[in-house]
């Protein structure tokens, strides 16, 4: 199934790219997207414990089950203010 | 709107030039303090994010405080002049304006339900603010201080953990 992977902040540096079509498994957890990602864009594993991971506007853990049509986003720590 | 980032920035649409302001959340809770009779309080609050300088002024004259209430906090962020020991000339900030919104939205939410506030408000620029400029503004109104201190404090600690917008210095 496909989904819209976002990259927010510097992380579009790092991609080269703000927005992308991702083909994962199905019943693929958002943890194994982020390592598919990683593999993709290997700029991005530096920051593979630090990276916030959003399904829609929500945070959602490494084990949440990613379904056709997520929006999934991916970005560096916030610093807001 | 236009984007003014020579950056690829689809993602990011709409973080520039941008002007939400959400004043019309209001929610009505039961509130009893020591051991009156709970009442009805309605909670005021108030999102802005904008590329607009921050109009002090003008939050103040829109400040609604009602008798019950007697404490009014509010916390200003200002850009510094620099940034780990390099000197700046300004902070771009850029938001995911859509899930900012709602993680603010929870956030709020979860004031509500721990400190017994009035009104919550809240401005933050995105976008280029320069150095000396105000980038966050933060108001909580209370009973107490402690309670207006600790709800304003803790809001701003939660915003920078959770609170899509980063910053970028522009030297």
């Amino acid at each position: 199934m496909q989904i819209t992977v976002q990259f927010h902040s510097y992380f579009k540096e790092l991609t080269g790219c703000a927005e992308i079509r991702e083909v994962v498994t199905a019943n693929c957890p958002l943890g194994a997207l982020h390592q598919q990602l990683m593999a993709r864009f290997p700029k991005l594993a530096p920051m593979e414990k630090s990276t916030l991971i959003a399904v829609g506007v929500d945070y959602q853990p490494r084990d949440y089950v990613l379904k056709e049509g997520d929006e999934v986003s991916l970005f560096p720590p916030v610093q807001g203010g | 709107m236009r984007c003014r980032c020579s950056r690829p920035c689809k993602a990011g649409e709409g973080i520039y030039d941008l002007r939400i302001t959400i004043s019309d959340w209001r929610a009505t809770y039961a509130h009893a303090p020591g051991n009156r009779k709970p009442e009805l309080t309605t909670v005021i609050r108030h999102l802005t994010l904008t590329t607009e300088p921050i109009n002090e002024p003008e939050l103040l004259a829109q400040r609604k405080m009602s008798d019950g209430m007697g404490a009014t906090v509010y916390f200003l962020g200002v850009v510094r002049g620099d940034e780990e020991g390099k000197a700046i000339s300004a902070i771009e900030y850029e938001a995911f304006q859509k899930m900012a919104e709602h993680q603010f939205k929870l956030l709020f939410d979860q004031i509500e339900k721990r400190w017994p506030v009035e009104s919550v408000r809240l401005v933050h620029r995105v976008g280029v603010v320069k150095v000396n400029e105000p980038s966050l503004w933060v108001e909580v109104i209370a009973p107490h201080r402690g309670e207006a201190f600790a709800a304003c404090q803790w809001l701003i600690d939660e915003m920078k953990r959770l609170v899509p917008i980063w910053k970028r210095p522009v030297h």
